[in-house]
């Protein structure tokens, strides 16, 4: 069995995150295995690209084992972690030079797709904009209020509501482009 | 468009699957405290292949280039070459790339580069998060993308044209 399922076997949240501040090294591949799924998924789904999502992943992850001294509730570890990993998206859409790349890594994970509604959707959304994208994401999926989306991007709620309903409008454009 | 649609495709988003993030990232990340490094353990064969062509492609790009004058090429002139120039340059290759029928993947070669590529672009980042005003550094990172680009792009492009004549024996 491997030391991370060990680690859980009998453990509560409260002692993982106790042991995660005392740098142990179970209890850190205990929150990397619970939790790297979701921050990949984050980081490839705001940022639109695997080989960002997998420096956000690896970003975020030194970040919780350099800082988890700081994490002041057990119970806040997942929000914590993802607040981490939005953080990182953001820095890299901020980023003039992000902003402007363009990848150069055929994705596989979306040709291999099994569910094809999903390809479907996946490939829209990886045709927004980067930022429209971003933001649908927070609304939907990580449940930020218009009003905090707005601060995280240094605009109003309002910023955050046209480019929710511009985004939707495009989606449904090119997945009805894709379908004809 | 209705609440009721807006709601259907929100739904949608929402049942979009997890995605698994590669293998042995883990020990990538456990190691960082450590070396402080990034991305290096599992790069390190792919890097040095990526160098090789990469260095391969530049004398040979130069040498087009400029014939009599590969010698001469100091790095200083590259520092001083428009930063715009340059991502015009590397924005070019990157539609080039893109219009390659590459169906998904790349060959060997074109995956070393690929990641060499996403390692500039990390440092690229890196750059930028330090508010660095370095147009040298800049410069030579933008060159040494530009020249990564040209060789995937040669690369892939010659693969696709074998896999083609392949076909057509």
């Amino acid at each position: 069995m491997p030391r991370f399922e060990q680690k859980a076997n009998g453990c509560s949240l409260v002692d993982i995150v106790e042991s995660l501040k005392r740098g142990d090294r179970a209890a850190q591949e205990w929150v990397y295995r619970s939790y790297a799924r979701t921050v990949y998924t984050i980081g490839r789904r705001m940022l639109g690209d695997a080989g960002l999502a997998e420096d956000i992943t690896q970003d975020t992850f030194v970040d919780v084992l350099r800082k988890a001294d700081t994490l002041v509730r057990a119970d806040a570890l997942e929000a914590w972690v993802c607040r981490i990993a939005v953080n990182h998206c953001l820095m890299r859409l901020r980023s003039p030079w992000m902003r402007w790349r363009r990848p150069v890594r055929p994705d596989v994970e979306l040709v291999h797709s099994d569910v094809e509604t999903a390809t479907d959707l996946e490939r829209a959304l990886d045709r927004l904009p980067a930022k429209t994208r971003a933001v649908i994401w927070l609304h939907d999926v990580e449940g930020y209020t218009h009003k905090e989306i707005g601060r995280l991007f240094g605009r109003t709620a309002s910023y955050s509501k046209s480019q929710l309903a511009r985004g939707y409008r495009r989606l449904r454009e090119l997945r009805t482009d894709e379908r004809t | 468009m209705s609440e009721r649609e807006d709601q259907a495709l929100r739904n949608e988003i929402l049942a979009l699957p997890e995605l698994d993030p590669p293998p042995g990232l883990w020990d990538r990340v456990k190691a960082v405290p450590v070396a402080r490094q990034r991305r290096t353990a599992s790069r390190v064969p792919l890097a040095i292949a990526a160098c090789l062509v990469a260095a391969l492609a530049a004398s040979v790009i130069v040498i087009e280039r400029y014939p009599g004058e590969a010698d001469t090429r100091d790095p200083v002139l590259v520092a001083q070459a428009s930063l715009a120039e340059l991502l015009v340059e590397s924005h070019g290759l990157e539609d080039r790339l893109r219009a390659l029928p590459l169906q998904g993947v790349y060959g060997a070669t074109g995956r070393a580069l690929a990641f060499r590529i996403a390692d500039v672009d990390g440092e690229l980042h890196a750059l930028y998060l330090q508010d660095a005003d370095d147009t040298e550094e800049w410069a030579r990172l933008l060159h040494q993308r530009v020249v990564l680009l040209q060789s995937l792009v040669e690369v892939e492009s010659q693969d696709q044209g074998a896999a083609l004549r392949r076909v057509a024996f």
